[in-house]
């Protein structure tokens, strides 16, 4: 079955656009409520969440101050900002409609419908109190999208493509999120124990901005200690949205294309085999404490699969 | 169901007394039964179904909802069987008269040499294409796909305004609006005999493969990008027919051959299906500064290792001035008459016709024979004397590069307002699909029947205001029989099933849904695309190339719309009448008699929605 690169591409991209819609929308959501019942300053929870995102100049530039409502807006609806939800469905949807006449109708339908609803809003969902709405919404979107993917679409190498795409975006975020929380203060526990509870309470917002929070205390009974949700989040063996899982993933969607073209780009498996096998036999330790592959490094093995498939598949003569 | 026919504009649905006439009357009743309350909620529905399915075509230069739906009216277009029978029959022989003229005219040029067309008109014409002189075309066929124009003048006669021989666009909308119609009104349809229309893709992959140099080959559609404004229509003819869509970078020509790029690799191309005119094909060929093509492909298909369709040069037949022989045409290739009549046309070309355009310019339309869009009109009843003496210094200077027509006023169709809650008379054209492969012509019965919805305008344009409507072809021309109703009504499967029947299984069990929350966004939904339409001129008048070019489209929009108003208040009616009746045509048009809308001229790129900026596509 013939696929063209263009299209091959467009999905690659359409699966990580909405993917990065769904993670935008899940930490958004778990921050701006967490925030709400906390005292004093929002700057714990914002900041890592902007620092996802490439920073927080730009949206200084534009609303001229960094607080919960301006980041909220920012990270919803701006489409300014190449990261947010709606700047996501939108590309996503571009690259879908790029791919009409190749997916199946009901998957274009269920995105474009996505897209008319989520990508003309602007900070008066705020005032109406909708923002947990508009985030359910993106969620559900996702959702719903890879749902009907997974019902209609062929299992030939454009679903492979799109695979790829959502687990190489699902494993960077999560990385990015682990790298900003153990780069902040709540890398080691607090004595003081309002502190504590309040770090705690930062915790289960990382865990539940995953959708992690009910799996990992189903899992680990030792309750909130940040090596523990790590190690639930780097290396879990069962957990969906953990980095291993996501670099399994991501390594047999490049497999199954691999299988049409057998040899011919001996980076890719290469690469991510490596990749696996970090994960797979790294222990949590050898990671967050003696960085050993670190953090960084992880992100930099995802980012160098995405580039040789570029190369092999995107750019080719 | 009220509503008022007036007696100027033949009335598709009631004759000039206030009857229905037989082929409407189960929709007469049917919309009748419904309530206009419910009729519209659902015209509500259909508007977000469009929306949600994005069923739409793209506006340039405007920077954000760059994409409107196309109104849709769902009050039906009827068209009884025998009607239909005379112009199925019409427009194969035109096709097959037009085919035999472009052989010919690539080959030996025996009508020129016979002199039934003027040589020098023919290759005056910027679509006539001398790189693809003497190529063979696969089996002999030049327009695999034709939309030809046809328009009903006020004694209700099917009239041909042009044949668009290029890459005609809107069929995809004629398949929408069916699907659309269907889901949501499925009981109009019951026991109605309407035949059905969604084999065009099957048709259409048939024909190209038909084409195809070698066995079983690979089709594609070639398309300028997602930006083009008919998008839409090529994903969804791709993805019906099962064939990839491509765009210029996706080919390339190598070792004599045309091929796509895939990630496993290259792959032969051997039927290509351009939405690309002419000129952006192939930068070693046509315009060098074109992106869309692919460099090489003439080459290849002088060659004959490529099919394209329709094929290169086939402008050349629907030139303004070609157009007004194409009834010689069939004479000469066919020996037989017409069966269809052309909208009287003079030629700037031919000396006594030029002296008549240029006495009587008050009373004509003249347009720019290699035009297309509207550009270049002059609309005399409602031009200034100077604007008039302007455009005449340019008729004089180069008399080949226009013609004139007669003013004819479209007949009009019941057509739902979401404003007054209403039905009015609204004016409308025709554009079958007519396609043409190895076996025979195929058409699709019915074709895209667009509507003028401002009211009074007989622009049925989609930037004027203008929408579509679902196109019925009956197989039956009267009344639908209530004996075949209660079959299906009962579903006696164990009686002979006729054709209506079969058809309308689709229908039924079909119920529409609805609830009040839907209804609620659709309204939003339908008020924003109201508002839009308007928009919708401007920001097209601002994507033209330059300021002059701009000016004059808004300047010739003002004054269709002042001729709409006018026309509304009756003061053209009577020189119409006094023109057909009179017949006050000196020099002999060079066919016969009917009466011409210049009004549809303004459409014709900008229902496909071409417009020349970014992408450009040839319509026709």
């Amino acid at each position: 079955m013939l696929l063209l690169s263009r299209l091959a591409e467009n999905l690659f991209w359409i699966g990580r656009y909405i993917e990065r819609a769904e993670n935008t929308a899940r930490l958004l959501n778990v921050n701006y409520y967490a925030t709400l019942e906390m005292a004093g300053r929002a700057r714990e929870y914002w900041m890592p969440l902007l620092e996802l995102t490439g920073g927080d100049a730009d949206l200084r530039a534009k609303y001229g101050r960094v607080d919960a409502r301006s980041i909220s807006a920012w990270l919803a609806f701006d489409r300014d900002n190449p990261a947010s939800i709606a700047t996501s469905v939108a590309r996503a949807r571009e690259n879908a409609r790029g791919l009409r006449d190749r997916i199946p109708s009901e998957m274009w339908e269920a995105l474009n419908t996505s897209y008319l609803s989520l990508c003309f809003e602007n900070e008066s969902v705020l005032d109406r109190d909708g923002l947990f709405e508009y985030c359910a919404a993106a969620r559900d979107a996702s959702q719903f999208f890879f749902g009907i993917a997974f019902a209609t679409l062929p299992r030939d190498e454009g679903w492979s493509f799109m695979r790829a795409g959502q687990m190489l975006e699902r494993g960077d975020n999560t990385l990015r999120v682990l790298q900003s929380r153990y780069r902040g203060i709540d890398a080691r526990p607090v004595e003081d124990p309002g502190q504590r509870a309040m770090q705690d309470q930062r915790w289960v917002s990382v865990l539940k901005g995953a959708s992690a929070y009910e799996a990992y205390r189903k899992r680990v009974h030792s309750g909130i200690d940040p090596q523990t949700i790590g190690d639930f989040l780097l290396l879990d063996e069962f957990f969906p949205r953990s980095v291993r899982y996501s670099a399994e993933n991501l390594e047999a969607a490049l497999m199954q294309i691999e299988r049409h073209h057998p040899g011919a780009h001996p980076e890719i498996p290469r690469l991510s085999r490596w990749l696996v096998a970090r994960l797979q036999y790294a222990r949590v330790a050898d990671i967050l404490d003696e960085d050993n592959p670190s953090l960084e490094e992880l992100l930099g093995d995802f980012n160098r699969v995405g580039a040789s498939i570029t190369a092999a598949y995107f750019q080719q003569e | 169901m009220k509503y008022e026919p007036g007696d100027r504009f033949f009335d598709e649905m009631f004759t000039p007394d206030g009857q229905v006439r037989p082929h409407y009357q189960g929709v007469e009743e049917y919309i009748s039964d419904l309530g206009v309350a419910e009729f519209e909620r659902r015209h509500r529905l259909l508007d977000l179904a469009f929306r949600n399915q994005g069923i739409t075509f793209t506006v340039y230069g405007d920077s954000q909802g760059t994409e409107r739906t196309f109104p849709f009216d769902p009050v039906p277009r009827i068209i009884p069987a025998g009607e239909w029978s005379h112009v199925e029959a019409g427009l194969t022989q035109r096709v097959k008269a037009l085919n035999a003229f472009l052989r010919d005219i690539y080959g030996d040029a025996q009508i020129l040499g016979d002199g039934v067309i003027p040589a020098e008109l023919v290759y005056t014409s910027a679509h006539f294409r001398r790189e693809v002189h003497g190529v063979k075309v696969p089996q002999g066929i030049y327009t695999h796909i034709v939309g030809t124009d046809l328009i009903r003048n006020e004694q209700g006669e099917y009239l041909v305004l042009e044949d668009n021989l290029r890459s005609p666009s809107g069929v995809s909308y004629l398949l929408a609006n069916r699907q659309a119609m269907t889901r949501i009104y499925p009981g109009m349809f019951e026991a109605q005999g309407v035949r059905p229309v969604q084999h065009y893709a099957t048709a259409l992959l048939e024909v190209l493969q038909s084409v195809s140099p070698r066995d079983n080959g690979t089709v594609v559609v070639l398309t300028p990008g997602m930006y083009n404004s008919a998008y839409f229509e090529h994903a969804y003819l791709a993805q019906q027919m099962g064939v990839e869509l491509v765009e210029g970078r996706d080919l390339f020509v190598d070792a004599g051959r045309v091929w796509m790029r895939s990630t496993g690799g290259r792959k032969q191309v051997d039927v290509i299906y351009r939405r690309i005119d002419d000129d952006f094909l192939d930068p070693l060929a046509f315009r060098r500064d074109s992106s869309l093509g692919v460099a090489g492909l003439v080459e290849v298909y002088r060659q004959g290792r490529v099919a394209i369709a329709n094929a290169i040069g086939t402008g050349v037949a629907d030139d303004k001035a070609v157009y007004a022989y194409v009834p010689d045409m069939i004479r000469y290739y066919l020996n037989e008459a017409p069966l269809l009549n052309n909208v009287p046309t003079y030629l700037g070309w031919n000396a006594d016709h030029l002296e008549y355009m240029l006495a009587n310019a008050g009373d004509l339309v003249f347009k720019a024979v290699g035009e297309a869009g509207g550009y270049g009109m002059l609309i005399g009843p409602y031009a200034t004397r100077d604007e008039i003496d302007a455009y005449l210094i340019k008729v004089r200077l180069e008399p080949r590069e226009f013609i004139a027509q007669p003013v004819v006023g479209l007949s009009r169709h019941p057509t739902f307002y979401p404003d007054s809650t209403k039905f009015e008379g609204a004016h409308v054209d025709l554009r079958p699909y007519v396609l043409y492969g190895t076996k025979d012509v195929t058409i699709v019965p019915g074709g895209l029947t667009r509507v003028a919805l401002r009211r009074g305008s007989l622009v049925v344009n989609s930037s004027q205001g203008g929408g579509s409507k679902d196109t019925w072809v009956l197989d039956h021309d009267g009344p639908a029989t209530p004996q075949g109703m209660s079959q299906i009504m009962h579903g006696d499967g164990q009686t002979t099933q006729n054709q209506a029947q079969s058809q309308f299984q689709g229908g039924f069990g079909a119920v529409p849904v609805g609830s009040q929350s839907q209804s609620q966004s659709q309204s939003q939904g339908q008020t924003q695309s109201q508002g839009q339409t308007q928009a919708l001129g401007q920001s097209q008048s601002q994507a033209q190339p330059s300021f002059s070019q701009a000016r004059v489209q808004a300047s010739e929009e003002a004054q269709i719309e002042a001729y709409g108003q006018s026309q509304s208040q009756g003061q053209i009616q009577s020189q119409a009448q006094k023109r057909t009746s009179g017949g006050t045509l000196p020099p002999p048009a060079p066919d016969s008699p009917g009466q011409h809308s210049y009004q549809q001229e303004l459409e014709k790129d900008q229902l496909d929605g071409d417009q020349p900026g970014q992408t450009k596509e040839g319509e026709r």
